[in-house]
């Protein structure tokens, strides 16, 4: 008897790899040109920005938490990036990125130290984050710096370097949270902070520490945006918490705490990704997609609950 | 009900009343029957949604829907500018089945099948989402026909001063603090709320009460789409993430608790109020746009973390 529901548990457990396999196959009978190495190319220059920032939200999701106020983070260090480099881009980057951290330790203290709910508390910083942004600047602005648009725009071979970046920050978190204490900790808070807390771990100082990390992602999400279009603007980042949190869920993190992992949010953007420049190359209206990804989390979800429950 | 308790409870009241204070000093046409009724007005969609949240939170659930229900009946009864009676009825009627056919799919997934309603209603949002950009074809909406009873609805004002919309959401609103207040079936949401295994053992029907929290917010929102199509004669049909945001920040300014179990309508009024408030004072001001993120963004992180400190120290 249990013979059948293992398989179908092994086939969900691949769920998504087999989604974009599917979709490729898809594309490519409807599309001639779809199968070709510059799709690939330009499936992957669409992903470092929003993936970084995934990570972070990931951690942070493991942890049972929520973060919306990444948008809000990411216009604000893209624009400082803008903003300060005429001082030396690596003195802007490094900016850029300590203001994500500290964005990042305000939006931990207030969860963490004084108890608020994640999801007002981010809601609120959000409000405040893109008030800063439109402070900075009303408008879009641009910039020339031969180094940074093209660490966001130049390719080895179908590699953009700033996805192989990615993927190189990627393997190293997948590496923190599983071969590390650090990692260790992160998915016993997530699982129990009862537990957790009596046994020794401060639970205060790892969800502090998560969200640092996540305003850190989230400011390199930006400098990875503003690199590839060569552009900061305080309008940026609008529908980003939303995007990256579907990329996360979708890649089979939950939302309750203690699962999930950055390689699973790395497919998990992937399939956004490859929806949205299949639809494209087939020309069919930008609005389909959202339906197709609402419908694709509300279905895996459901059939996820209903193997579960088999067992 | 002791004074402390009380205080704490209306905290927020207290709060309004000092804005008032400070702002009739400041600006002259502040206080003045007109204002007031500019503000009662733009707070229309936001007090509807924010009531139909109350309850989803009482029953300890959530929506993310809200915002794309709205903008799909608004969107649907635009496009059909219903100019006679009958049509207009038969139209209402229509969209708002449509609305609560949206909360029956959410409570269906979310109350029957158990799974996680942050979740669902993120994907049940893209999918309206689809549904309205692709019944607009990603055009702008307008009436074809002016609809007079739209207009009615929309802009006029009864005994030459209660706009239509106000006496709208007052009576919703009333509606629902009563059946939250003085009603078994609004108990028994807040134990499913608190706790499903209590609610279980009690013999409650737990998924029927879980599932008819999402109905009644998805036809609170489908009536606040109404009112919206009412006021104006074009709807953009996009799906403006922070439609959904504003009615959770003014149940989280009211002191409504995401938890679930608890929920009262009139904290989530003093809530929705206390916003349109900061709102319209900070535009008579002439605050730069900035600022005013910034300040909401302030004003509602001090009212949680105030909430937050009160409940921690009472307990």
């Amino acid at each position: 008897m249990p013979e059948r529901p293992r398989a179908i548990q092994r086939v969900y457990a691949l769920r998504i790899v087999i989604l974009i396999a599917v979709l490729v196959a898809t594309f490519s009978l409807a599309s001639r040109d779809f199968f070709s190495l510059r799709t690939v190319e330009k499936t992957f220059l669409l992903i470092p920005a929003d993936g970084v920032i995934a990570i972070g939200v990931t951690l942070v999701m493991i942890i049972g938490e929520l973060d919306v106020s990444v948008g809000g983070t990411l216009a604000v260090s893209g624009l400082l990036l803008v903003k300060l480099l005429p001082y030396g881009l690596w003195a802007a980057i490094a900016v850029s990125l300590a203001a994500g951290a500290l964005i990042g330790f305000v939006n931990g203290f207030i969860v963490h130290r004084l108890k608020v709910n994640s999801l007002i508390t981010t809601v609120a910083t959000g409000f405040v984050l893109s008030g800063v942004a439109f402070l900075l600047s009303n408008q879009s602005v641009g910039f020339t710096n031969d180094l940074l648009t093209g660490f966001g725009n130049r390719s080895l071979w179908v590699f953009p370097v700033s996805t192989l970046f990615y993927f190189a920050v990627t393997v190293l978190i997948q590496a923190v949270l599983k071969r590390t204490i650090y990692g260790v900790k992160l998915y016993a808070v997530g699982g129990s902070r009862l537990s957790s807390r009596y046994t020794g771990i401060s639970v205060e100082r790892m969800g502090i520490s998560v969200f640092v990390l996540c305003g850190f992602c989230a400011a390199l999400g930006g400098v990875l945006y503003c690199a590839r279009l060569a552009t900061a603007s305080p309008t940026f980042g609008g529908d980003t918490a939303i995007f990256v949190i579907t990329a996360v869920l979708l890649g089979g993190t939950t939302l309750g705490g203690g699962n999930g992992d950055v390689v699973r949010t790395l497919l998990g953007v992937i399939l956004l990704s490859l929806l949205s420049k299949g639809f494209t190359q087939l020309q069919v209206p930008a609005f389909y997609q959202n339906m197709a990804i609402g419908a694709i989390l509300v279905i895996l979800l459901f059939a996820g609950s209903k193997l579960v429950n088999r067992q | 009900m002791s004074l402390r308790r009380y205080f704490r409870t209306y905290t927020i009241l207290f709060v309004m009343l000092g804005l008032f204070a400070v702002m009739s000093l400041a600006v002259d046409n502040f206080f003045t029957v007109e204002n007031f009724l500019t503000v009662f007005r733009n707070i229309t969609h936001t007090m509807l949604l924010a009531c139909g949240l109350t309850f989803v939170f009482l029953g300890g659930g959530f929506d993310l829907s809200q915002g794309a229900t709205l903008i799909l009946t608004a969107t649907l009864l635009i496009s059909m500018s219903p100019s006679s009676p009958l049509f207009f009825c038969a139209a209402l009627v229509l969209v708002l089945a449509a609305a609560a056919a949206i909360g029956l799919v959410n409570g269906y997934l979310i109350g029957i099948h158990n799974l996680n309603p942050f979740v669902i209603t993120l994907g049940i949002r893209s999918i309206v989402g689809g549904v309205i950009f692709v019944y607009a074809a990603g055009a702008v909406i307008g009436a074809s026909v002016p609809s007079p009873i739209l207009e009615f609805v929309g802009l006029n004002r009864l005994f030459g001063y209660l706009p239509v919309v106000v006496l709208t959401w007052i009576v919703a609103a009333a509606a629902c603090w009563f059946v939250v207040r003085h009603t078994p079936f609004s108990r028994r949401i807040a134990v499913v709320g608190s706790s499903p295994a209590v609610a279980r053992f009690s013999g409650l029907p737990v998924k029927g009460l879980s599932m008819s929290t999402y109905v009644i917010n998805a036809f609170l929102a489908g009536l606040a789409g109404v009112l919206v199509a009412a006021q104006t004669s074009f709807i953009t049909p996009s799906l403006v993430w922070y439609y959904d945001f504003d009615a959770i920040t003014a149940c989280a300014l009211g002191g409504i608790s995401l938890s679930g179990g608890r929920g009262s309508i009139v904290n989530t009024v003093l809530g929705v109020l206390f916003l349109g408030f900061i709102n319209n004072s900070m535009i008579l001001l002439g605050l730069p746009y900035p600022w005013q993120l910034i300040l909401k963004g302030g004003v509602l992180l001090a009212a949680i973390i105030t909430d937050m400190q009160s409940k921690r120290n009472y307990a």
